[in-house]
């Protein structure tokens, strides 16, 4: 039986740079009204240009670190980093280890990238739930972080943002601000989204991409999960979903069961875009720096090739001491600059 | 000088990474980069890795880049005195072109600069405006 | 530190023979080229017999990174078909002072009779960006370098600074390249022979905020070569006098940031006291300077650290010495290894009366100012006739 586990503390980091969907739809000759409509972004967010997947890690990881300390919790107990992503800067070389040396981890760490497209860092969250709750380690780090690629000129391009989130997961010996009640994942070899080795930009199949990839997927691991704790979505206080755009999650929620009311709170996407590996991730964040002890949150990731992940989280009474350290959500929406042009500079 | 090995960023990332500098464990002279001998004569020197916090003192906006930076168009370079009392240089980002002097900072992992597609990617902290 | 014993004639360290390349962008020559046509120059000026030198120093910073040519000693003495000890002497653009010194301390040691010391660079091979690199191994490289900074980013940090403190505007800035420029039109030898305005200098443009294009010591190439001697030796030939009275260095930190202040360079005023008090005199004997202004920002600090007036706007307006006659490095020309023996050159010139144009008459007692970095090595020579 595996003891609880659940989050310690929490840290974000959203690229300052915003892109307007205007501008994209300018540049492109495209119809803005019709993008909006489809999509349901008005900005997207937009890694400077001396940024990347390693710094992004780096620096939502640093915020944990932030609220360790605040916490009294000496960063050497962290005895694991597991960083996703679609774009590790390196494919050997993982970003995990500089995340690792960057805040001064213990040298006695385990620690290795994972991928899986979106849901990579929900994967590495129960990856730590099973180190933590079979006491291999007593905290161990999650992170998902993406700087999104898309080619230009492909819809994709209006959506592709850059983001960070991680999460130190531990057992009740620890004061967490949230237990993780239950997962449960759905895996399926699914052709909706890939990028090949060496290629730059990834590739996906237009319509293909909704039904039988993203919405099949939420559904089915949503509704799992649901039914194993015996829960309906009225006894659920948040859902969060991946967001590849504004609208998705919205109809997901809406063919669960779900209130538009339970999904707005971690609904990032039409202000930051995708972020990709991050994006459910920094929903979640979103609704911890809100949410009230007791509350249930209902936590349903996405990742093309495809898999779901499905979390139940139930916020204890610490989490109102812990999410007043570091930066939180709103900081970064409100520190921005706006990007004109394409800034994409080779380093 | 143009064709260091990864080797030799490696061997920095310490003090590129962590600020890590050098504490006189007899006159407590802070350092950075550390330094074999204090001023004092005394050899035992404690590590300390800064904080990164400071306030702008000068800075400047490099135009005519040097070879590792030439793709970057122009970086901007600031001299900050650290909260811990001592000065150092470092690369500013962030500024959105704007700088005052007496803009508090702190520092941030960001690239810096890598030489081509295979080469190594030198990872190092600048230093944003801390809002 | 270098002690010469003062008043003792036979200590005086003659200056037989002196000569320069032209400096600029020497398209055909390459540095052995450039170093046989300033050994050559000098040979000829000095009426010495090529068989009597028997020490040679090379003052260069980056003959390997530029050229792939270092062992420049030997490559020197080679050239003159010699044989005798030869050694490179490197300290940044404070190459040239200290190559002068090793001679001095060869000299004075009793090892060498007659020292050849050549200062060259070899900077045009080169792409501009990768010659900026390599000029931050005057700093520390490590440190410095990674930020971004170039060297004139490390000036530009000064003087952001300097102008604050002593709210001197930018035009007043800019008038220490006007009149180097102005100096140098007259100078056949001069790297660029062009008058420029205030306004030119503020409209250059930007290398550094707030240096300009006109605000900096270009890249160069040349040589300079002076000949040393014992006075035992120059005082048995055809000796016209000068010789050098003393001869002081000092070092400060490499790294800009740990320096107590950034608004003066303790190396400049340790070397410049010393060499005062060795030569037993004050900076109001000197009459003519050459003052190290690898950036015009450089030359104003200078002046008050070489003790010719205060810090700040009065720095803008000193009669005397008259400082950088043949144009500084601004308009002389900078190339790295060479100045120091370049400063040299000029101030023997000035004393002998053969400056030609940039002639200042009546000039008795000289300065040369050398800096190596932001203030890391100086150099100062005191030069007078008998």
């Amino acid at each position: 039986m595996l003891k609880r586990v659940g989050i310690l503390a929490f840290g974000s980091y959203i690229s300052p740079g915003r892109v307007s969907l205007e501008l994209i739809a300018q540049v492109r000759g495209h119809d803005y009204s019709k993008i909006l409509e489809s999509l349901g972004v008005l900005e997207k967010s937009c890694a400077l240009p001396n940024e990347d997947t390693i710094t992004l890690a780096t620096e939502s990881t640093r915020q944990v670190c932030v609220q360790l300390d605040a916490l009294d919790i000496n960063k050497k107990n962290i005895g694991a980093i597991y960083v996703a992503s679609e774009s590790h800067p390196y494919a050997v070389k993982p970003t995990s280890v500089t995340v690792g040396a960057a805040l001064d981890l213990d040298e006695k760490l385990m620690a290795a990238d994972i991928e899986f497209a979106c849901k990579g860092g929900t994967a590495a969250l129960q990856i730590c739930m099973g180190l933590v709750g079979c006491k291999m380690v007593p905290i161990a780090m999650a992170v998902g972080a993406d700087v999104a690629q898309a080619s230009q000129g492909d819809i994709l391009e209006y959506t592709a943002g850059a983001g960070s989130a991680s999460f130190a997961i531990a057992s009740q010996d620890f004061p967490l601000c949230a237990i993780i009640e239950k997962t449960i994942s759905v895996t399926s070899d699914t052709p909706d989204f890939w990028r090949r080795e060496g290629q730059r930009y990834p590739v996906h199949t237009g319509r293909f991409t909704a039904q039988p990839s993203y919405f099949y997927h939420t559904l089915e691991a949503g509704k799992f999960l649901l039914e194993e704790c015996g829960l309906t979505p009225k006894d659920i206080n948040y859902i969060v979903f991946h967001q590849p755009n504004g609208n998705f999650p919205l109809k997901a929620a809406s063919m669960l069961g779900f209130k538009k009311s339970q999904v707005l709170t971690g609904l990032l996407s039409p202000k930051i875009g995708n972020t990709y590996s991050a994006s459910s991730l920094l929903g979640l964040i979103a609704v911890l720096e809100s949410a009230s002890p007791t509350e249930l949150i209902l936590l349903v990731s996405y990742g093309s090739g495809s898999g779901s992940d499905a979390f139940l989280f139930s916020v204890t009474d610490q989490i109102k001491k812990t999410r007043q350290y570091g930066k939180s959500i709103s900081y970064y929406l409100s520190h921005t600059q706006k990007i004109l042009v394409d800034t994409e500079k080779n380093l | 000088m143009l064709a260091k090995s990864s080797v030799s960023s490696w061997r920095l990332y310490k003090e590129r990474y962590l600020l890590q500098g050098g504490k006189c464990s007899k006159c407590k002279r802070l350092f950075y980069p550390k330094v074999h001998l204090c001023l004092c004569g005394c050899r035992e020197i404690l590590k300390i890795n800064f904080s990164g916090k400071g306030i702008l003192k000068s800075y400047t906006q490099v135009m005519s880049p040097s070879w590792e930076f030439k793709s970057q168009g122009a970086v901007f370079v600031g001299l900050i005195e650290l909260i811990e009392g001592i000065l150092i240089i470092g690369q500013l980002s962030d500024t959105t072109g704007q700088i005052t002097i007496g803009t508090k900072v702190m520092a941030v992992l960001r690239k810096i600069y890598t030489m081509g597609k295979e080469d190594i990617i030198n990872y190092g902290l600048v230093f944003i405006p801390d809002i | 530190m270098t002690k010469i014993k003062n008043n003792n004639i036979k200590n005086k360290i003659a200056i037989l023979g002196v000569g320069s390349t032209q400096y600029g962008e020497l398209w055909h020559y390459g540095i052995g080229d450039l170093i046989a046509q300033a050994q050559i120059k000098a040979l000829d000026d000095s009426g010495v017999n090529l068989k009597e030198i028997d020490n040679i120093y090379v003052a260069n910073m980056c003959g390997e990174i530029f050229s792939g040519q270092a062992h420049l000693g030997a490559l020197a003495s080679n050239i003159l078909g010699l044989s005798v000890p030869a050694a490179r002497i490197e300290a940044a653009c404070a190459s040239g002072g200290v190559a002068i010194m090793s001679g001095i301390q060869a000299i004075l040691s009793g090892m060498s009779q007659v020292v050849m010391v050549t200062g060259v660079e070899k900077m045009t091979d080169v792409d501009p960006a990768y010659a900026a690199t390599a000029l931050m191994g005057a700093g520390l490289f490590d440190y410095e370098h990674f930020t971004g900074a170039t060297f004139p980013a490390l000036f530009g940090l000064i003087t952001r600074l300097y102008t604050e403190k002593y709210k001197i505007t930018r035009e007043q800035l800019a008038q220490i390249s006007v009149k180097n420029h102005a100096n140098g039109v007259k100078n056949p030898l001069a790297h660029i022979r062009k008058e420029i305005t205030v306004q030119d200098v503020l409209r250059a443009t930007v290398i550094a905020s707030p240096l300009t294009l006109l605000d900096c010591a270009p890249i160069s190439d040349g040589a300079s070569t002076v000949i040393l001697s014992s006075y035992d030796f120059a005082r048995k030939k055809n000796w016209d006098g000068f010789y050098i009275a003393s001869c002081a260095s000092a070092t400060d930190t490499l790294a800009l940031a740990q320096r107590e202040s950034l608004l003066e360079f303790k190396a400049t005023q340790k070397a410049s006291a010393l060499a005062y008090s060795q030569a037993r005199i004050t900076p109001k004997d000197i009459d003519i300077a050459e003052v190290h202004d690898a950036f015009s920002t450089s030359e104003i600090i200078s002046r008050h650290d070489l003790g010719f007036c205060a810090p700040g706007a009065q720095a803008l307006n000193i009669k005397r010495p008259v400082i950088n006659s043949t144009g500084g490095l601004k308009s002389r020309g900078h190339p790295v290894g060479a100045t120091g023996v370049g400063q040299l050159v000029d101030i023997v010139n000035q004393l002998r009366g053969t400056a030609g144009q940039c002639q200042i008459p009546g000039v008795k007692v000289g300065l040369t100012h050398n800096m190596g970095g932001a203030g890391v090595t100086v150099v100062v020579n005191i030069i007078r006739g008998i």
